[in-house]
């Protein structure tokens, strides 16, 4: 859980990569539009996105905006579902491991860059810290018109009745709005963006963020940025404000009422049990001596570490 | 594009151009972020005549051959300049404001007027001009109040020798908004930024 | 009792093991070389060359190995180490007029100067397995030279027409600008033909073959003929700055198609013949054939057609042709998504008790 720092194989030309595996051309082109995602926050910014050794739609997006910023002071940090330990993040951590000279951290607090893929940890950020998206489909338009070029004209000219009246569809029909992740926010007052597939439950914390928050699709070739201390609305109407999801449950092993929970099924027989998403906040809740339903068995105390899946 | 051999008086870029780029980037996007918060830079690249450190980190770290830059009169006249941008970042160096994706302005009196940049296209708005300028101090003129996104309430901005039709001119590029330029305000070896963003009110 | 499931380091490393010990398969039987991949599986190696945009025989080969025979795994391979490779400049055009040629074949001319030259063509093979192929032989199968060699002059089928001014002219744009790369920018709309064509070379076979042939199925029919097919090599040329004139950097091997279509012609234009084209690295003539047909199909507003079928729409056909983008968004799936699922199921679970609850109110009423 501890920070620890890699020995870097790339400068001495051992990997043959530059450091954090892109050429400097290439972040440079990055980083210009990075700037330019900053100055007009929500509006995604085209970019020359590169093939990365990893495939498109794994993170190629996020990739390619922390390998444009990271630096050998940094801490990083790379989530997937909330968690440290999936195999996706643990392939991205390995991969800047490998490529550049960056210690990492499983520590929300310690980590000055985090690279996520569909949550936002759930402690709150501050404003020395970086959060990295990476995102499937930048366009919240996509799946109402399928074209760029009529996408483009929405956005340019803010013509946005198109997102409102299929919410208000759903309301209709439902009596809801039934996006419940990449649930489309206002980003101060103009630009109608999509946050990522993050559950609904985080669009609040986007909000007026003292941290920096990009957001990189590689695949799509869409960097976008909220800056920090931005309004980041999510869309609703005055008779069905924005809701989040709750649970009836606190997390099984931590115990925690106020966080995401994922949903765990223990056996065939309907049992089953919640815990938090984000890994790294429900293991400091523990140590602090939070415990929930699920936390005391001494079983599991004694698997710890095993490794599920071999 | 750092070559093996080094013309004679073409001053040095970056020592380490992989990590002194990087360093001069984050806190390039620490300044956007943040509008008016001024940083401070260390560089070991040595600046040529008017174009004083942090202008030349900035320029080591953003330009290369897709950046067409535009230089006011105030660094125009001195050829070596030119020549210190075309040897280590390879730019196009163009005649006209219009065609820039960066200006750098030597003395901001020289400054031309902001809608001689490129605003950018309405449905591309990251097509716009940023202006990078030297100004004799970042602090200690009259004030201007910032809000929008990167400033919590507000925030105050006091450069100097700015033109007298700057303040008009911003507001005019703030309310193009998405479209406008950004700008980076230079001083020596420290420097703050204003993105189209931020709203500047007396 | 709960284990948190862990993707694990030593998990993923077990696996990549794993993979290694089945690609090489069995130790007693003996390891595939490169050079037996690039002489023997030649054609697989164009494929990976061509979606790859990378003319690297022996890397494709080695890709081709590596991905244990999987062309788009091995077209993603070579993708990943190019977009690394540093930028010197670019070659001038190829001059596939001066091709050495080893197949030329007109499907519009019954003869014509240089003649037909059927090459190394599955064309008029029946496809029988061949048992005697099963086990390795010793005598090397040898085709018989021409008596004489092939014609030097081997004009273009499209030029004859073309100074008959029965064929549009294939001309560069005015003031001829710098192609758009792709590899450099992401694409724009609307798209010239110069980002249409980039795009179709790097893009999928079995994709634009399907394309191409819906549109001879009626799905955006413009009545095709195969004006020209050519293979054989090709000098390519790169001009240093230093020296201002063209040194020859070597030859690659090339396909081309040039398929000659129909335009009954607008108020603007006489009735005229349209040109659809395709080029790949090596012996793809499938891939040329193809693309040569979506080629002409994307260009139906250039020539006041409706644009309405799928392979005469630009977004669709450019955003969904790369197999290295497709293959990534579609395996993404394999990732975990349980915090999308949770908020799903939590919604689903909230609207079913909506709907009951509607349900109940309405029986009780």
């Amino acid at each position: 859980m501890s920070a620890r720092k890699r020995k870097t194989r790339h400068d001495d030309g051992e990997t043959g990569y530059n450091f954090a595996y892109l050429d400097e051309q290439t972040k440079r082109m990055i980083r210009r539009c990075i700037l330019k995602a900053v100055a007009v926050p929500g509006y995604q910014v085209p970019f020359g996105s590169r093939e990365m050794p990893l495939p498109y739609g794994w993170g190629t997006g996020g990739i390619q905006v922390t390998a444009s910023i990271i630096g050998r002071n940094d801490m990083l940090k790379v989530i997937d579902q909330g968690s440290d330990d999936t195999t996706n993040a643990v392939s991205i951590r390995a991969f800047f491991a490998k490529t550049a000279d960056v210690a990492t951290t499983e520590e929300t607090s310690k980590a000055s860059v985090i690279q996520t893929r569909h949550r936002i940890p759930e402690r709150k950020l501050r404003a020395d810290q970086i959060l990295v998206y990476q995102v499937p489909i930048p366009e919240p338009l996509r799946f109402l018109e399928p074209r760029e070029t009529e996408c483009r004209k929405v956005h340019a000219y803010s013509e946005y009745g198109v997102m409102q009246v299929k919410l208000y569809e759903d309301i209709a029909r439902y009596g809801r709005i039934t996006t419940a992740y990449a649930y489309p926010v206002r980003v101060d007052d103009r630009y109608i963006m999509d946050p990522s597939p993050i559950p609904k439950f985080d669009n609040p914390k986007m909000d007026n963020s003292p941290a920096l928050q990009l957001f990189g699709a590689g695949r799509e070739k869409r960097i976008y940025a909220i800056p920090p201390y931005t309004t980041v609305h999510s869309l609703d109407f005055e008779d069905h404000p924005f809701d989040v999801e709750t649970w009836d449950e606190p997390c099984g092993l931590c115990g925690a009422t106020d966080s995401f929970l994922d949903e765990i099924i223990l056996d065939d027989q309907g049992g089953r049990m919640f815990a938090c998403s984000d890994s790294n906040f429900c293991t400091a809740r523990r140590a602090d001596g939070h415990t929930g339903q699920f936390a005391e068995d001494p079983i599991e105390e004694s698997r710890k570490g095993e490794p599920a899946h071999v | 594009m750092s070559l093996a051999y080094q013309p004679s008086g073409i001053l040095p870029g970056f020592n380490d151009p992989v990590h002194e780029a990087q360093q001069v980037f984050r806190q390039l996007l620490e300044a956007m972020s943040h509008p008016s918060v001024i940083v401070d830079i260390e560089t070991t690249a040595e600046s040529p005549g008017e174009m004083r450190e942090a202008m030349t980190a900035l320029a080591l770290t953003l330009f290369d051959a897709d950046t067409p830059v535009w230089l006011d009169a105030a660094l125009a006249e001195r050829a070596s300049i030119a020549d210190y941008l075309r040897f280590h970042c390879g730019c196009p160096i163009v005649q006209s404001p219009v065609e820039a994706a960066f200006a750098l302005i030597g003395s901001v009196e020289c400054l031309p007027r902001l809608e001689r940049f490129s605003m950018g296209d309405v449905q591309y708005p990251e097509r716009s001009a940023t202006v990078i300028m030297e100004t004799p101090q970042l602090t200690g003129g009259a004030a201007v109040v910032l809000t929008g996104p990167g400033i919590e309430t507000t925030r105050d901005f006091d450069a100097v020798g700015l033109p007298d039709w700057f303040w008009s001119a911003w507001a005019v590029n703030h309310g193009a908004f998405p479209l406008g330029v950004d700008t980076i305000f230079t001083c020596g070896d420290e420097f703050c930024a204003l993105p189209r963003s931020t709203l500047a009110e007396a | 009792m709960y284990v948190a499931v862990k993707g694990g380091e030593t998990a993923i490393e077990n696996a990549h093991q794993l993979l290694a010990e089945e690609r090489r398969g069995d130790p007693d039987v003996a390891e595939i070389e490169l050079t037996q991949i690039d002489e023997q599986l030649g054609l697989a190696v164009d494929r990976v060359m061509t979606e790859g945009s990378l003319y690297d025989r022996r890397l494709a080969a080695l890709a081709v190995k590596q991905a244990r025979g999987d062309v788009i795994e091995a077209v993603f391979l070579l993708r990943a180490y190019r977009t690394t490779l540093p930028r010197f400049g670019a070659s001038e055009p190829i001059d596939t007029a001066r091709m050495e040629i080893r197949r030329r074949i007109s499907a519009t001319f019954k003869d014509l100067p240089g003649g037909q030259i059927l090459g190394p063509t599955f064309d008029y093979t029946h496809r029988l397995i061949d048992f005697d192929l099963a086990e390795p032989s010793d005598d090397a199968p040898e085709a018989p030279l021409a008596e004489t060699p092939v014609n030097d002059a081997m004009p273009r089928v499209n030029e004859l027409l073309e100074s008959e001014g029965l064929l549009e002219r294939a001309a560069p744009p005015e003031d001829d600008p710098e192609p758009f790369d792709l590899t450099r920018e992401p694409m724009s709309f609307p798209a010239g033909r110069d980002q249409h064509l980039q795009n179709l070379a790097r893009g999928d076979e079995g994709f634009l073959l399907a394309l191409g042939y819906s549109t001879q199925r009626g799905f955006g029919r413009n009545h095709p003929f195969a004006g020209e097919i050519r293979m054989g090599e090709v000098a390519v040329e790169f001009v240093p700055e230093e020296l201002g004139f063209a040194v020859e950097l070597g030859d690659i091997t090339v396909s081309e198609c040039q398929m000659v279509t129909q335009f009954t012609g607008s108020k603007e234009a006489p009735p005229q013949f349209t040109q659809g084209y395709g080029l790949a690295f090596g012996f793809c003539e499938r891939k040329t054939m193809a693309m040569a047909l979506v080629d002409r199909a994307l260009r139906a507003e250039e020539f006041g057609e409706a644009v309405e079928y799928p392979a005469q729409d630009s977004e669709f056909v450019l955003y969904h042709s790369d197999n290295v983008e497709a293959q990534g968004f579609v395996s993404h799936l394999k990732l975990p998504h349980y915090v999308d699922f949770q908020a799903e199921l939590t919604l689903v679970r909230r609207l079913r008790a909506d709907y009951e609850q509607a349900h109940r109110q309405e029986a009780a009423e």
